[in-house]
């Protein structure tokens, strides 16, 4: 196992700048997982990692040896791909042992350890099945066991369960970080779907547009998102936004938002006259009969354990959490509130987190 | 009974959908017959003629004795150098086709593979689809007087090397989409597991595209092994291929049709033979990317 170090690294096509800047550490048995739109160079950093992509600039370190001019065979890193893209003329055995006996070892070692593999997976029965006789549950796990049985210094996983349905993806979601949990193996995972990245990750990076956003513990990211982007990006459902200006209000400042209402804000150290975007979570949201701001039930969406209430609230839509006892219909009038210390600031124009405490 | 069905639906398929209908089943059988007719009729008559004397080719008798004197005269006599034709024939297509194979094979990666430049692989892909409509007959001249200035004239050599000008083209076209077919990742998986790029080709994409190597390989084949009009023009008697061994069986004051006939049947048996094992191969070679 070893630590990766990912030093100022850009890339750029012709003149088309698609990734700059990205500085990234993954400690030794760390779970880093990428995560961003499509198109937000994740997948590229991860293949340029592997050596698939040349980069432009900076310097890929792993295990403290620099690879930037080493190919992929090099790096001593798996690969598992989101089609899996196992090789359809080989059964699974010897898929799983393709790469040992690459590196020459003696048959009895290999055949020890994809059976050793085979049996933590459960692919015991399935070792002499092609792929294409297989199911999409046992295809990902073949990968899974490729990539594990050569022991290598850091794992890439590429959206390796975009491909299951939702169900499995939950199960393997699961398998896949218990394993990480035996095994202690630096892993780097590439994916979309920012519920993987909560759950799976030890920290998380949240890309946007060839760059980094925001790294962090997956709780740190949700309560203190860096940049408007990751807020909106984090969190199901989606972060509740408010556009207005700061305005003078005592000691401090307080939300003006179009239409006339009013909202208290935390910290003082705000100028007043910004364009601002007030983000808060569902969660945050208290619908009491004595609060601030008037709002119309629009849609109401009952989950089981909890109830979210879509309002309207003066033309914005608003997402509230609500507990599954509350009654409400569309068209209800409601009153709510939300705490100063729920509400994250972040710059009209640029999107950057405003510091809210002295 | 899979069999059966696919029958069932080649019927279904010759006679259109309002035809498929309750009655109009004896039309498809009709028109399934007469084009089994068409196909196989005047093979039919080969086939006959090839075991009649040659008065009763002549007289078209019928019921008629049956003699495999052609077939011992083509194959066996001693004015005959049948045989030597079909060696010959068997060398050249085998050496044209391994050798377009592996030219096609190795254009066709590069081109899907390396990141050339638009106008080098357009412009590649162009030229050949250009060259492949050229009529050979244009070419003869030509390639003639170069292979007479090179001393190539009237060698195997010679017509190998036309055999894989005028194959290359169809083969690169083909196994190009056969490699395209091979998703990237499939191969970028064997780099990441320790494949050299070369490695990665051979141990995962070459075993990938077999059955378009087969496919390709066969056309190829079986093109050489017909092909006449380059063959009649750049040998002589000795290196004379099968098609033109046959086509001497006319001659100025006497056509052998006993003995043409039958070394056409033992012409064919290669071709029918390659076709039958491989014929899966050829059809998907051919539709392939048609429907997806």
């Amino acid at each position: 196992m070893a630590s990766v170090s990912i030093r100022n690294v850009g890339k750029r096509f012709d003149d088309v700048v698609v990734m700059q800047d990205i500085d990234l550490d993954v400690e030794d048995g760390e779970f880093i997982v990428l995560v961003g739109a499509s198109g937000c160079g994740k997948s590229t950093l991860l293949r340029m990692i592997a050596g698939l992509e040349p980069i432009t600039t900076g310097e890929i370190a792993i295990g403290g040896r620099r690879v930037n001019e080493l190919e992929p065979r090099e790096r001593d890193v798996a690969m598992v791909f989101q089609s899996y893209a196992l090789y359809p003329h080989l059964d699974v055995r010897e898929n799983m042992s393709f790469s040992l006996k690459l590196r020459k070892r003696p048959s009895a070692e290999v055949r020890r350890q994809v059976d050793a593999t085979a049996v933590t997976l459960a692919l015991e029965a399935l070792l002499d099945r092609r792929p294409r006789a297989l199911s999409g549950g046992q295809r990902q796990r073949v990968a899974m066991g490729r990539a594990i049985v050569r022991q290598p210094q850091l794992f890439l996983f590429d959206e390796p369960l975009s491909n299951l349905d939702a169900k499995l993806r939950v199960t393997m979601r699961t398998e896949i970080r218990a394993l990480h949990q035996r095994l202690r193996a630096t892993s780097i995972y590439v994916t979309h779907d920012q519920v993987e990245a909560m759950t799976m990750a030890d920290r998380m990076v949240v890309m946007n547009a060839g760059r980094m956003e925001q790294i962090g513990r997956p709780l740190d990211v949700y309560d203190h998102p860096a940049t408007l982007h990751v807020a909106q990006f984090i969190g199901s459902p989606a972060i509740n936004v408010w556009h207005g200006t700061l305005e003078a209000h005592g000691d401090g400042v307080r939300l003006v938002l179009p239409g006339g209402d009013t909202m208290a804000l935390a910290g003082s150290v705000l100028s007043a006259g910004t364009a601002v975007a007030a983000a808060f979570r569902p969660e945050h949201v208290e619908l009491v009969a004595d609060g601030p701001i008037e709002a119309r039930v629009e849609v109401v969406e009952t989950l089981g354990p909890e109830t979210y209430v879509y309002l309207d609230v003066a033309g914005r839509r608003t997402c509230a959490r609500v507990d599954r006892i509350r009654r409400l219909a569309p068209g209800d009038r409601v009153r709510l509130r939300v705490g100063p210390a729920a509400i994250h600031l972040f710059d009209g124009a640029s999107g950057r987190r405003l510091a809210v405490d002295p | 009974m899979d069999a059966v069905l696919r029958t069932q639906r080649r019927v279904a398929c010759a006679t259109a959908a309002p035809l498929a209908v309750a009655g109009g089943g004896w039309l498809a059988t009709c028109m399934l017959g007469l084009s089994v007719l068409a196909v196989l009729g005047p093979f039919a008559w080969i086939l006959t003629a090839s075991f009649k004397y040659q008065i009763a080719i002549y007289s078209g008798a019928w019921p008629f004795t049956p003699t495999i004197s052609n077939y011992a005269d083509v194959l066996f006599g001693r004015r005959s150098d049948f045989l030597a034709n079909v060696v010959n024939s068997l060398i050249v297509a085998s050496a044209s086709t391994a050798v377009v194979l592996t030219v096609a094979t190795l254009a066709a990666y590069s081109l899907h593979r390396l990141r050339w430049p638009l106008w080098v692989s357009a412009g590649f892909l162009g030229w050949t689809l250009l060259f492949h409509m050229i009529p050979v007959m244009t070419l003869i001249g030509p390639w003639y007087v170069a292979f007479r200035a090179l001393g190539l004239y009237d060698t195997r050599l010679a017509l190998v090397l036309t055999h894989v000008t005028i194959n290359l083209p169809m083969t690169v076209w083909l196994m190009r989409a056969f490699f395209r077919e091979v998703p990237p990742e499939i191969e970028e998986a064997a780099l990441v597991d320790g494949c050299r790029p070369l490695e990665a080709f051979r141990r995962v994409t070459l075993p990938l595209v077999v059955p378009g190597l087969v496919a390709s390989g066969i056309l190829a084949f079986i093109f050489s092994w017909n092909e006449f009009p380059i063959a009649l023009s750049l040998t002589s008697r000795e290196l004379a291929t099968v098609p033109v061994a046959i086509a001497r069986f006319a001659q100025q004051y006497e056509t052998q049709h006993g003995q043409m006939a039958a070394a056409s049947i033992v012409a064919t048996l290669p071709a029918v033979l390659l076709m039958a094992l491989g014929q899966r191969f050829i059809v998907r070679g051919l539709t392939l990317g048609a429907v997806k």
